[in-house]
């Protein structure tokens, strides 16, 4: 075993005393525990499944580009809204045209983050919505499902886009599109937490 | 301790911090920038006819097809902080009371991406509607109509907002009384072509 650990240039795990090692276990776990807790926090905030997005394709270039954040809001339903017409972009009160919403078509797992070019409410009707990108000639009627115009906000959009930051999210299409980028990164960052010694 | 991978850890843990905070001042730093954007539009040549979606459909639906003109300055939009500017022209309407199950419409007509000051001083004649106007229903049931003119500034980082200028309300600043009689943004879907008004229906 430590011939083993030697060999792999790793002669500083033998060196960490057990207890010491199981600190840094500890750490590590906390860490990605903190993660997780921030991110369903977010969740719980923006009462959506996924409370940021990264940019997958550029059917909304110039405006956003492969790689860049969004923060969504998804307390904007319109479900048993009865006020006045509110503006666009408004956190309550419903989803209205011209904001940016991001919605998962059923059977497909890609969210597409695109305009909303449509807007149809009735009382006893879901709200229907066409969306469009701004960088695409034609609306996204192709996109959904055969037979069906219009989206569905309550049943088919995980929120609207409220806030943007470029290209962070960038790290993670490299490591969706390149699995052996994914195991090496945790691979590093596990072993830099277990052989940090402060 | 003074390893180069602490080292190199420190940099990058520094750097990231510098970049959250102007990421986090340029956001907050587009309140320092107040708006004036202006709009006036005139309405001309409001038909509804009605055709097919799809040569290969057989139901056809009623199209609306109108043209306009549209003088705009959204300049005073851009900051340092703006990416570009999302320009739309919508079309509200409502048909309350009537067999229409959707009560409440709008839809964009027209739009363009301002990438810059310099383009977003809009000067439209007899503009068409860039996109087809047909309702979820095929029918516009000569509803009344208001058209809004709405933008959506995006910015290189921080949050989206929007804004609109509308018509109906008393004292708009922004229907640009000096203009006239232009600046209609009001109006009554007139009925489909060959189709006798729904009013006219009524009487007889």
């Amino acid at each position: 075993m430590d011939a083993l650990l030697d060999q792999l240039g790793l002669s500083e795990l033998r060196r960490l005393k057990p207890r010491q090692m199981l600190a840094q276990i500890l750490n590590f776990g906390l860490i990605l525990a903190t993660a997780f807790m921030m991110w369903k926090g977010l969740s719980v905030v923006a009462d959506s499944p996924s409370p940021i997005v990264v940019v997958l394709s550029g059917s909304m270039e110039p405006a956003f580009q492969r790689g860049d954040l969004l923060f969504l809001w998804n307390r904007n339903l319109e479900l048993n809204y009865a006020g006045p017409t509110p503006a666009p972009g408004s956190t309550f009160g419903g989803t209205k045209v011209g904001e940016i919403v991001v919605y998962n078509v059923k059977g497909k797992d890609i969210p597409i983050v695109h305009r909303v070019m449509r807007r149809h409410k009735g009382a006893k009707t879901p709200l229907n919505l066409l969306t469009k990108g701004d960088n695409n000639y034609a609306d996204d009627t192709e996109l959904y499902p055969r037979n069906q115009f219009y989206l569905d906000r309550e049943e088919e959009v995980i929120g609207s886009v409220v806030g943007y930051v470029p290209f962070v999210g960038y790290v993670t299409i490299l490591l969706s599109e390149h699995p052996w980028a994914k195991s090496a990164l945790l691979g590093i960052m596990g072993l830099l937490v277990i052989l940090q010694r402060e | 301790m003074h390893s180069t991978a602490v080292r190199i850890q420190n940099a990058f843990g520094f750097f990231t911090t510098i970049a959250f905070f102007v990421a986090a001042l340029t956001a907050l730093s587009t309140i320092l920038y107040p708006a004036n954007p202006s709009a006036s539009i005139n309405l001309r040549n409001i038909k509804v006819r009605t055709g097919r979606p799809h040569y290969t459909s057989t139901k056809s639906q009623e199209y609306l097809l109108l043209n306009f003109d549209l003088d705009a300055d959204l300049s005073s939009l851009f900051n340092w902080n703006t990416k570009q500017v999302f320009a739309y022209l919508t079309v509200i309407y409502g048909s309350s009371g009537t067999a229409n199950k959707h009560t409440e419409n709008e839809m964009v007509l027209w739009d363009a991406i301002l990438p810059s000051a310099n383009a977003a001083k809009l000067h439209l004649v007899n503009e068409q509607a860039k996109y087809k106007v047909n309702d979820i229903s095929g029918k516009f049931l000569e509803s009344n109509a208001t058209l809004r003119f709405e933008w959506n500034v995006q910015p290189h980082v921080g949050a989206l907002c929007w804004g609109s200028i509308e018509a109906d309300s008393e004292g708009n600043v922004l229907s640009q009384a000096e203009k006239g009689k232009r600046g209609k943004w009001s109006f009554q879907i007139p009925p489909a072509w060959g189709k006798k008004p729904a009013t006219k229906k009524a009487a007889a």
